[in-house]
């Protein structure tokens, strides 16, 4: 089941600065958009908005749920349920194999079983099973990031947040992670949101948002 | 509560302490980690900084290891020198030092003391007849660093009950050895005057002692001792027998208060307390000192019991400083992977496995680490047994027991407790911080 966005009036300050300014904002269920801006602009600061990592005034709904009305540990509760993030550098536990990471959310979850199993099929589906077994820091770039995709979307999110997950990546590989995310998520009903910079990542979303000094505006 | 307490035996009461001191930890440590599968990431967080987790390990292990071995070698000393002890009622000397004195005649530890005289052993003679065993213990001389003494052939039956081999002595130029001593029976030898390495040159050229009887192991500087007649040991000294009859081939008492050479001190064994303390009254003056040598031996070990005390203090004291730099570490540490810490926070993990990630993490450093102690201390305290056994004769069976096992229980519970810190710290890191760092 995915979730609808809206946004109105939002803001999230560090100190006396606003990071972040979203007046309006409404995104269908199951929409691709991509957060486009020049370095510094505030994209990271946007998708962690969206992801409750932020606290802002305003309203900030996923749904019906208003990130800016729940208390730190309900937004918490409501990411693991709801939300499946990837970061820019991987940020994977080297010392563990990529289905260990893959799974690194099983640490939490108790339906540990579902878990594994999509998580398995998942990793076939992005050509990732030969290297189960394979240490973190033993796998390439495209291979890290991968992981970090199976690890992001093992419990079936309604919204997958990814923060320029083609930055490190050479045109090809980037090129197949877009069309294997927008695939993924047309077929399993997902909402996502990419920050990217990245104009091949724009074209492949259903809309394109770009930020400027923390300002988020649609087009 | 206290009646049902006393009826349990004693294992069961230590082992109702120890659960009382981990158990309350435990179960917070059960109820902070419940529902969650720490063991990828514990292991992640092990690996990552392998040499600094292993050297972590090592401290908390070599502080428990050493202050636990120390204490358990102090009290496996006390036993070993109270069981020697008590073959010895009660010491009669020329006045001085006891302390001085109870080291020469029950450890045999070398030193000069004047002697007392025929007319003293006649008293004590006449006063202990017929309710106490006398034997006067004359030392100063030596074979190859072991010592000589002079005594009767009771004493030896009273120290060693039956003898291991051969036969009592029944002559002057007879000995007895300890179980440790390198002659054997049948062997003959020549002691020297006195006990220093010097001994060797100022032997007593002119007389051979041969060896007729080895006691059976005592676990006591006695093993590796020479026992033979006194008279054996005046003779070699040209002070003639103490016999009335300087050709009288008879050994042991009585011996002739006028021709008695002397004796640094006489060892009075009685059937009965009041005897003993009757005979301890009326010999303690001005000629003569008696002293009972288990009530010196507990005054030494009040005087080490204050020193255990202080070393106990110590090693707590140390134990909590490595506690402390190990829980700073720690934080390092987990400051090192907060990156991936907020990871798993975006990814949804609730504060609680936050804080039982780092909690688990630190419990399971100083759990093996005080595991590790207690073999650490039990290496330690073979080691020093051994070393202690070599040098003073004493065989000290010092063991761990349960006053160890607790102590060490109750500094993991404490370590469990400072483990908090270390995660209450993660979990007051800010997480998008964390995660553009
Ligand atoms: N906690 C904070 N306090 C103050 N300023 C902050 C804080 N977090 C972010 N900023 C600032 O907000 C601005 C936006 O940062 P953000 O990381 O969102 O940019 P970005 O668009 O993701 O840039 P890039 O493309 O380089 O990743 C930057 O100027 C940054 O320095
Ligand atoms: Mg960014």
């Amino acid at each position: 089941m995915s979730l609808p966005l809206s946004i109105s009036g939002l803001t999230v300050r560090a100190g006396a600065r606003a990071l972040l300014t979203i007046e309006e904002l409404a995104l269908p269920a199951c929409s691709l958009t991509c957060i486009r801006g020049p370095s510094g602009a505030g994209k990271t600061t946007a998708l962690h908005a969206l992801a409750g990592l932020l606290s802002g005034t305003g309203r900030l709904a996923w749904g019906d749920a208003d990130l800016c009305r729940m208390s730190r540990m309900a937004r918490t509760r409501f990411r693991g349920a709801q939300m499946g993030m990837v970061f820019q550098d991987f940020l994977l536990f080297e010392e563990l194999t990529a289905r260990e990471n893959a799974l690194i959310s099983a640490v939490f979850r108790p339906d540990r079983a579902a878990l594994s199993r999509r998580a398995d099929a998942l990793m076939e589906r992005l050509g990732l099973s030969g290297l189960a077994q394979r240490r973190a820091d033993r796998l390439s770039g495209g291979e890290r990031q991968r992981v970090a995709v199976v690890r992001a979307l093992a419990h079936d999110p309604a919204i997958l947040l990814a923060d320029e997950p083609t930055a490190s990546l050479d045109r090809a590989t980037a090129d197949a992670l877009i069309a294997d995310l927008a695939a993924l998520a047309r077929a399993e009903g997902r909402s996502v949101v990419i920050a990217s910079h990245d104009p091949q990542v724009w074209d492949a979303m259903d809309r394109v948002l770009t930020i400027r000094d923390g300002v988020l505006e649609a087009g | 509560m206290p009646a049902v307490w006393h009826d349990l035996s004693a294992d069961a009461q230590d082992l109702a302490i120890l659960a009382a001191l981990l158990s309350p930890l435990l179960l917070l440590g059960w109820g902070i980690c419940r529902g969650y599968a720490l063991m990828p990431l514990l292991r992640s967080l092990f690996l990552r900084h392998l040499w600094t987790n292993l050297a972590f390990i090592a401290l908390v292990a070599i502080s428990v290891g050493l202050g636990v071995g120390l204490i358990a070698q102090e009290r496996g000393l006390r036993t070993a020198t109270a069981r020697v002890a008590e073959k010895f009622d009660l010491v009669i000397a020329a006045p001085g030092d006891e302390i001085g004195m109870l080291m020469a005649t029950v450890f045999l530890q070398p030193s000069d003391a004047p002697l007392l005289d025929g007319q003293m052993w006649q008293r004590v003679a006449e006063a202990a007849k017929g309710s106490a065993r006398i034997a006067p213990l004359a030392y100063g001389d030596s074979w190859q660093g072991h010592t000589l003494i002079g005594s009767t052939a009771e004493f030896v039956t009273h120290l060693s009950g039956d003898l291991a081999e051969g036969t009592a002595f029944t002559a002057p130029s007879q000995a007895v050895v300890g179980a440790g001593v390198p002659l054997r029976v049948g062997q003959g030898f020549a002691p020297a005057h006195g006990s220093s390495p010097a001994a060797e040159a100022d032997a007593h050229d002119d007389m051979t002692v041969r060896v007729v009887g080895r006691m059976r192991a005592t676990g006591s500087p006695w093993d590796s001792a020479i026992i033979l007649p006194v008279e054996g040991v005046w003779l070699a000294h040209g002070l003639g027998n103490g016999h009335a009859d300087a050709e009288d081939p008879q050994v042991g008492p009585p011996f002739a208060p006028q021709y008695f050479p002397g004796t640094p001190a006489i060892l009075v064994t009685t059937r009965d307390l009041p005897t003993a303390y009757a005979l301890q009254s009326r010999f303690d003056g001005d000629d003569s000192m008696a002293f009972f040598p288990g009530a010196v031996l507990s005054r030494l070990h009040g005087l080490m019991g204050n020193l255990r005390e202080i070393m106990s203090v110590m090693s707590v004291v140390t134990q909590v400083i490595v506690l402390a730099a190990v829980t700073t570490g720690l934080i390092v540490l987990s400051r090192l992977f907060s990156r991936r810490l907020a990871l798993l926070q975006a990814l949804g993990a609730p504060a609680r496995m936050i804080f039982a990630l780092i909690w688990s993490y630190a419990a399971l450093l100083l759990g093996i680490g005080a595991v590790l102690g207690l073999a650490v201390a039990f290496g330690a305290v073979h080691l020093l047994s051994a070393m202690l056994s070599a040098r003073t004769g004493l065989l000290i069976a010092a063991d761990l027991g349960w006053a160890e096992l607790h102590l060490v229980a109750a500094c993991l519970a404490l370590g469990l407790l400072v483990a908090l810190i270390p995660a209450l710290v993660a979990l007051r890191r800010d997480v998008t911080e964390a995660l553009r760092r």
